[in-house]
């Protein structure tokens, strides 16, 4: 068993607060992501949860122990990281078997753990061989087997793909996911690749600037935003917007935004009614291409083609009018064309709307 | 016919001013290991006549038979040693915390540490006399070892403070995630993984020692004589003694360091271009 | 929540200890790890030099119990009317002068060497380094034999030339025999400074010269246009560091002239050793080494920040 928790926690170096406060609880057996741009204080927080930095202000629990003051070597936990941080001066069999020769198990059970991780990872030919003679995706694994052989608590990933390039880093990607379903050890990763968070993880808490803006499961992040910067931060292509005006009354719910006006009928019966300054958005694939040229109607955003993306599987359209613009993805065998006037239909339960001012979702 | 010309004279120039550089490094090298295996007679004839059948390392083994000379040797390579182990560890200990924990006033002593390296040997030969005098250790190993690494220190911890800062912070990481201390990480890993740099290090710290003259000259009368100070005393009483005799023990009191330099050449000068980045 | 111990109750008391150590603050750790360095530091640099100041101010000769008598600046203000103090300033200055445009030209032009592909090139930079290794005080000899009235290597050589008749007795002259120790200092010197230079050198990227190559600049402009800039601030260092060196030496004179003809070559430092150890007057050599020092201090500094501003700027 084991969960950690993290209550309020803050670091500062200095004047700098890289942390301001994060509380999390992460339960056991799942992966949790730390989800952010570079800066927003995710590795930070994996250094605290890690024992490697200290933390200025909070306390950390391990299965409801507090470890907020201890070395990290007496947390149990494993980490793996971008730059791998293989050392140097051994070779990868040493590498494995270095943490569990601290702990002083016998020699015998060291070198059968040792093969033994060495074989589910596949680097079993790889052993006598020193850090130097390895690629990069060799190095990756025998990372991943130096922190697997310690049978930890929690493993902790700082970013560990990186490093690879696209096609090794796909692949080591669906290794992790294996093995995490494997091992079910409760595991941390910190990236600033939201289709890697996506893919692996049960939660994902997204960071910015010191804080968690939202944290919960992988599929909610991504359907209910709670926040302008998460729904724009998650998904490829990014979240098509408007800034405009949204007024709900008692019988339609209406969005205005530079001589464009839109409206649905109102839905549930307990939705309070509003007048404020607006963010509206919606995903690329709840966009809907209208056959009709320009046929307007009152769900509907009429603008030119500007650009065509085509990946073959989909093509992603962008629609701009005026300086807004909104992207809808269309099957790859459509005719558009850039330049052509277009109308999208905007469904009234795909779309999310942001207070502007605090970026906070209203929920309607 | 330009180019011809100057096709072969680049080259021509370079070898005869590397052959110029060569004899200029290598003369007094040369000079004195000549003297060393002659006899007396063949280098004072005027012009010399040097002779290959009377090459002899009998001066070598005369000194080499002469207990203080001996003595000296040894106290050489103790005190040395010594030094060098001293540096190290302290040294090691004091650039970690400098090159890589976060630490109120660590700017401050690395300036005083700079400082410091500018401080001339003779302000502190008089009061460190004193103090050896008063602490009874004048004419010991230990008072040599402790002035020596008290000057040598400020370099050794810019080096290896230095080649500590090429480490990735995610190594030191490993190690104390793998189950080290800090300590233990420093010891186990940080500092196995610069073992070139450490390497650097130590020959600079034994060179340095073994070559120091002012404070072996003051500090020690007899048992703890270095050979860098028998060797200038052999110097102002060579009026009275056979050349080759004199000679002979320079090219032993420089072999230890010519064949350190010859052998781990690649670390020293990797060593030297680290000990002066600030 | 109360903070739950790894170590159960019972633990002992070694356990308890190290776990403390284990979690100790970072700052506190690092001054853990610095203070023996700091103690030998204080006791056996720092304390010293305190001890020269305060020595510098009296009037205290070398014996078994000296008598410390206080007389104020007088022994700074009485080196001003020194006669052996006076002499031997444009000595130092002169060996000085001539040690730094002797090192700094050759390790220049030999670092321009080491620089060229050239086949051999490996084992000369291995052997251009050995005066580095080689002891002052083992240097003075090699140059005192070199330099020998009976058996000097450079009287044979001139000799056998038919350059000179007779052996020339190069240490009669003063001037000569302070050339002959900045020669030595010199190439004691130059190994260390090559090697700063070469770094200097190769950390020029290799397109600048391309590119001035496509602008038709043959080597010598080459070397004014592209190369010199880059060695400026490294050359400012570099004099910077042979003055520290050439004011500071004492080892190679006492060994190749012991200041003769005379007292032709006592520089500064070397006349503060023979009052320190050879007159026994404690105070006035300590003021002599002191003001030696703040003169290095002010001038290392001076330049250290002139190179900081200029690296800025770059």
């Amino acid at each position: 068993m084991s969960r950690v928790t993290l209550r309020g926690i803050a670091k500062s170096f200095g004047l700098v607060q890289a942390v301001k406060e994060v509380s999390l609880d992460i339960p056991d057996h799942t992966f949790v992501t730390l989800l952010g741009p570079s800066g927003c204080g995710k590795t930070t927080t994996l250094n605290l949860i890690a024992g490697l930095e200290k933390v200025t202000r909070g306390e950390i629990l391990l299965d409801g122990i507090s470890i907020t003051d201890w070395a990290p070597h007496e947390r149990g936990m494993a980490m793996v990281f971008q730059n791998y941080a293989l050392y140097p001066h051994m070779n990868v069999y040493e590498n494995m078997a270095f943490s569990l020769k601290l702990k002083k198990v016998p020699k015998a059970e060291i070198d059968q753990r040792v093969r033994q991780v060495a074989k589910t990872l596949e680097i079993d030919q790889l052993l006598d061989r020193r850090v130097s003679q390895l690629s990069g995706g060799q190095q990756q694994r025998v990372a991943l087997a130096r922190a697997m052989v310690k049978e930890p608590k929690v493993f902790l990933f700082d970013e560990p793909l990186s490093n690879l390039d696209a096609a090794l880093r796909t692949r080591m990607r669906i290794e992790i996911k294996k093995l995490h379903q494997q091992l079910k050890t409760t595991s941390i990763f910190v990236t600033h690749d939201q289709e890697e968070a996506m893919m692996l993880s049960d939660f994902i808490a997204v960071m910015r600037d010191g804080i968690v803006v939202q944290y919960g499961p992988a599929a909610e992040i991504y359907r209910r935003p709670q926040h302008h910067y998460v729904a724009t931060f998650i998904g490829k292509p990014r979240m098509g917007t408007i800034d405009g005006n949204l007024r709900v009354d008692t019988s339609s719910v209406n969005f205005e935004a530079k001589g464009m006006k839109l409206s649905w009928p109102r839905g549930g019966a307990n939705m309070p009614l509003m007048d404020v300054p607006a963010c509206l958005g919606i995903r690329a694939e709840d966009v809907r291409l209208l056959d009709t040229n320009g046929a307007a109607s009152s769900d509907t955003f009429t603008g030119e083609v500007g650009l065509l993306e085509p990946l073959g599987s989909d093509t992603f359209v962008e629609v701009i009018r005026d300086s807004m613009n909104l992207t809808a993805r269309v099957e790859p065998d459509r005719q558009v064309h850039v330049g052509d006037k277009v109308a999208v239909q905007l469904p009234r339960n795909k779309l999310h709307f942001f207070e502007s001012v605090s970026g906070r979702r209203i929920d309607i | 016919m330009q180019m011809r010309s100057l096709r072969w004279a680049r080259p021509t120039l370079l070898y005869a001013l590397v052959a110029l550089f060569l004899l200029w490094t290598l003369a007094p090298v040369l000079w004195i290991f000549v003297m060393s295996v002659q006899p007396e007679i063949n280098y004072v004839a005027v012009p010399p006549q040097l002779n290959l059948q009377q090459v002899s390392l009998r001066w070598f083994w005369e000194m080499l038979s002469q207990q203080d000379i001996r003595d000296a040797l040894r106290n050489s390579l103790i005190i040395s040693f010594m030094t060098m182990v001293f540096c190290l560890f302290f040294g090691a200990l004091a650039a970690y915390p400098l090159s890589r924990l976060n630490m109120p006033r660590k700017n401050l002593f690395l300036t005083l540490s700079i400082m410091a390296r500018m401080i001339p040997s003779m302000v502190l030969i008089i009061p460190l006399f004193l103090l050896m005098r008063d602490l009874h250790l004048l004419d010991t190993y230990m008072a040599l070892i402790i002035t020596y690494s008290t000057f040598l220190l400020p370099y050794v911890i810019w080096m290896m403070k230095n080649f500590f800062d090429q480490i990735p912070y995610s190594l030191e990481a490993a190690a104390r995630m793998d189950g080290c201390s800090r300590l233990g990480a420093i010891f186990r890993i940080l500092l196995p993984s610069i073992a070139p740099g450490v390497v650097a290090t130590a020959i600079f710290a034994f060179i340095g020692a073994w070559n120091e003259f002012l404070f072996g000259l003051i500090l020690s009368t007899r048992n703890s004589m270095p050979i860098m100070v028998k060797i200038s005393a052999l110097v102002s009483a060579s009026f009275h003694t056979d050349n080759s005799l004199v000679a002979a023990t320079g090219v032993l009191a420089i072999l230890p360091v010519v064949v350190l330099v010859f052998v781990l050449n690649r670390y020293i000068v990797r060593g030297l271009v680290e000990g002066v980045k600030f | 929540m109360g903070t739950e111990t790894l170590v159960p109750p019972k633990a002992s008391r070694q356990a308890i200890f190290w776990q403390r150590f284990h979690r100790m603050d970072e700052a506190k750790f690092g001054v853990l790890l610095l203070s023996p360095t700091i103690l030998i530091l204080v006791i056996f640099l720092v304390i010293p030099i305190l001890y020269a100041i305060a020595m510098s101010t009296q009037q205290v000769e070398l014996t078994i119990s000296p008598d410390w008598k206080f007389i104020g600046l007088a022994n700074y203000t009485g080196l001003l009317s020194d006669n052996r103090v006076l002499d031997s300033i444009p000595r130092t200055l002169y060996f000085a002068f001539f040690t730094i445009l002797v090192s700094t030209t050759l390790a220049l032009v030999l670092a321009l060497i080491l620089n060229e592909p050239f086949r051999g090139r490996q084992i000369v930079r291995v052997l251009v380094l050995l005066p580095w290794a080689v002891a002052p005080v083992v240097s003075g000899v090699m140059w005192r034999y070199i330099f020998h009235p009976r058996y000097g290597l450079m009287d044979a050589i001139l000799y056998s030339l038919g350059f000179i008749k007779q052996y020339i007795v190069w240490f009669d002259d003063p001037t000569v025999s302070l050339s002959i120790a900045s020669l030595a200092t010199a190439w004691k010197g130059v190994p260390f400074l090559t090697l700063i230079m070469l770094a200097a050198m190769q950390s020029i990227p290799e397109s600048l010269f391309r590119a001035a190559k496509m602008d038709g600049a043959n080597v010598l402009q080459r070397f004014r246009y592209v190369t010199l800039p880059h060695l400026r601030s490294i050359l400012i260092f570099i004099i910077v560091l042979q003055t520290i060196v050439s004011l500071q030496v004492f080892d190679l004179i006492y060994t190749l002239t012991r200041g003769g003809p005379g007292e032709g070559t006592v520089v500064l430092n070397f006349l503060t050793y023979l009052n320190a150890f050879e007159r026994l007057s404690l105070g006035k050599a300590s003021a002599m080494a002191i003001l030696l020092a703040v003169f290095i201090i002010v001038l290392s500094g001076i330049s250290l920040s002139f190179t900081v501003q200029r690296r800025q700027k770059v």
